[in-house]
């Protein structure tokens, strides 16, 4: 046991010097242009933010990504001379509605943030939201999709998108392509997130005139999903959507594949995540994944993607993209209200915030949701394509 | 359909059941529960993964030494959770409460060590490619599961029976203070008991990262309550009992899947184990104790 902790624990170390060193070195000197005044004359705002996210329990493996999300939007903020800096308190929710509600209250009353980021899970948001609502806090949610969250109240915002918005285009995108005529579906049952992605799955097949012969549940942690495949099988699906969070999702692909089922899979949100390919490996070839993040356009989503990787040694996946461009959307919402502590001017200024970024063009709607365009996904040779919007 | 079904539940059903042979051996020989069990079947799946990935060593060396692993994991919990409590007034409760802390902390450990996104394992190291074998579709690995659970189990029985150390521990089981005057060493006992059911807990944990492919920190998580219904179903300490309630469980989910909904899956094997409880509390293969006496 000592020694592949004490070996990764080595490489962490290692991995943080690095990350620590290479950034003094990329000190852009413009040409000809007269050197930047010094930074000491007036010192810079700083603009304090809670990032309330699931480092441990169910959700670990969304936030510890939005974590290292966050904290790399903090300093490409700071490395920039523009606007106030970024400071992010980082408190771990454990994916528990009941700790979620602990951890808002020490960052509105102890750390007194200007705003908060997260929590990670929706039903950490559902818990914990109304104690910032309550205190006039804007919350940004990075990756709540769930349907009612925006009525708790005028502070909450969110830079995710809903299930309701990705998964119609990918299931109608299927239907011109194939001209399926059965589906199935398999879903997780015990789970806000995947419970919502298997309404909007059954509607968006009502839509499309796909019938559904196969409607299969599991629970959150399952391993084997062969008897509910089985049972799809046996219904011989052209489609088979699947509404499951990445590690029991990339299972059933798996399981499915070695079952024999050859049917066209199709994900949501949850599937816009290099960790499925990764864990499904030929499984996951021609899946397509309706999602709100594309990951392929040049610009500066190849930037974070970079940055990211080098920082991490990993691919972000989707919400990580959303934990990063939400901390940018925060502090464009501070610079347009030009302040960094009052709460009510930065949540104003939020419906203000008009961005190019990780993301394409960001706004919100006055309804607090996200305003940018989903795309439709396909994998090909074990990496994300867009074939359609 | 039903022949693939009933495939899949005997697969899923083998490794419950070594599972479950783990709880049932600690509670039959010394009376209580190691509930760090799970966290050491975790240990035993996550250790032979990060060996063979981190060290790139060949993956049967890297089993021997995860289960050796395994195994000093359980008789270290022996040594820190429930020797310094024997004999303490709530001797019942306070292992248990001890060796809940002692998997929350090797689960952490596995959290902060390997991170909290799944693993597989490289794609060369056991054979995936499945086949079809009167309308069966398994996995080559699928055979060698039930096989290698059929054996331990078996193993395990006759130890217990025809050994001299089987009678030892039985020894033990029935009174610890008249087996200790008898010279019996009581806490060596202990710590055998716990080595062998967290080998077999080990032994569990790299089975089903095989059938599944999959190693994650939380795996220990799902099975952790399938085994105690196991335990209970089968008899409260008894091995062919647990061996049964876990095959027995494994069925049940499948076929609760094939012939009613998916939905009820959970539910209906609650039913059967609040039915056991009502009608046989001391479990199919399980014999009465009074406790007074």
């Amino acid at each position: 046991m000592l020694w592949p902790h004490r070996a990764v624990t080595a490489l962490l170390a290692m991995l943080v010097v690095a990350g620590c060193a290479a950034p003094a070195t990329t000190q852009p000197t413009p040409t000809g242009a007269a050197p930047t005044p010094s930074p000491t004359a007036t010192p810079r705002a700083e603009l304090k933010l809670g990032a309330a996210l699931a480092m441990t329990g169910f959700a670990a493996s969304f936030g510890q990504a939005q974590k290292q999300a966050i904290e790399l939007a903090a300093k490409d903020i700071n490395a920039r001379q523009d606007g106030p800096r970024v400071t992010v308190v980082v408190e771990d929710t454990a994916s528990d509605p009941r700790q979620a509600i602990t951890v808002f209250q020490k960052l509105i009353n102890v750390d007194r943030v200007a705003a908060i980021l997260g929590p990670t899970s929706t039903q950490e948001s559902e818990s914990a939201d109304p104690i910032a609502q309550q205190a006039k806090v804007p919350v940004v949610a990075i990756s709540n999709t769930g349907l009612t969250l925006l009525n708790i109240g005028d502070h909450i915002f969110r830079v995710s998108m809903s299930e309701a918005s990705v998964i119609p285009n990918a299931v109608k995108y299927v239907k011109q392509q194939s001209a399926a005529t059965r589906a199935a579906i398999i879903w997780g049952s015990d789970d806000d997130f995947t419970k919502s992605g298997h309404e909007v799955f059954l509607k968006a097949f009502g839509t499309e005139a796909i019938p559904l012969v196969s409607d299969q549940s599991f629970a959150k942690g399952d391993l084997d999903f062969t008897a509910q495949l089985t049972n799809i099988r046996s219904q011989n699906p052209q489609v088979l959507a699947v509404s499951a969070q990445v590690q029991e999702g990339a299972l059933i692909l798996q399981q499915a594949r070695r079952l024999g089922i050859n049917a066209t899979m199709i994900g949501g949100n949850a599937f816009n995540n290099p960790l499925l390919i990764q864990q499904a490996g030929a499984a996951a070839e021609g899946v397509i994944v309706g999602a709100a993040w594309d990951s392929t356009a040049p610009g500066p989503r190849q930037q974070f993607i970079e940055a990211y990787r080098s920082a991490y040694s990993a691919a972000p996946n989707q919400f990580a993209a959303q934990a990063y461009e939400a901390v940018f959307i925060l502090h464009d919402a501070a610079k347009v209200a030009q302040t960094s502590t009052d709460r009510s001017a930065i949540r104003d200024g939020l419906l203000k915030v008009r961005r190019t970024g990780v993301l394409g063009d960001f706004s919100f709607f006055p309804t607090r949701e996200p305003n940018y365009t989903p795309m439709v996904q396909q994998i090909k040779n074990g990496a994300y394509v867009v074939v359609g919007r | 359909m039903l022949e693939q079904q009933l495939a899949n539940g005997i697969f899923q059903g083998s490794v419950y059941a070594l599972f479950a042979v783990g709880y049932a051996l600690v509670f039959g020989i010394l009376g209580a529960l190691n509930l760090a069990h799970a966290a050491i079947f975790m240990w035993g799946a996550m250790a032979a993964w990060a060996i063979v990935t981190l060290a790139n060593v060949p993956f049967p060396v890297a089993i021997v030494i995860a289960l050796a692993l395994a195994a000093a994991l359980g008789v270290l919990t022996e040594l820190i959770g429930f020797r310094p409590l024997r004999g303490h007034p709530l001797a019942e409760l306070s292992p248990l409460i001890a060796s809940i802390a002692i998997g929350v902390i090797l689960q952490g450990l596995a959290l902060r060590a390997f991170g909290a996104d799944p693993m597989r394992l490289p794609a060369d190291t056991i054979p995936r490619d499945p086949v079809t074998l009167a309308g069966v579709t398994i996995t080559p690995i699928q055979p060698f599961i039930l096989m290698t659970s059929v054996a331990l189990v078996a193993a395990l029985h006759y130890m217990i029976r025809r050994t001299s150390f089987g009678r030892q521990m039985r020894a033990v089981a029935a009174d610890q203070r008249t087996a200790a005057m008898l010279g019996i060493d009581a806490d060596r006992v202990a710590s055998v008991t716990f080595l062998v059911a967290s080998f077999l807990g080990g032994v569990a944990g790299i089975l089903l990262s095989l059938n599944f492919d999959v190693v994650s920190w939380t795996m220990g998580d799902q099975i952790q309550l399938k085994g105690l219904t196991a335990i209970v179903l089968g008899g409260m300490g008894s091995i062919p009992g647990a061996a049964v309630g876990g095959l027995l469980i494994g069925l049940l989910e499948v076929l609760s899947v094939a012939f009613l909904t998916s939905q009820m899956r959970d539910a209906v094997i609650f039913v059967v184990f609040f039915a056991v409880l009502l009608l046989r509390p001391r479990g199919i293969f399980g014999r009465w104790v009074n406790p007074a006496g």
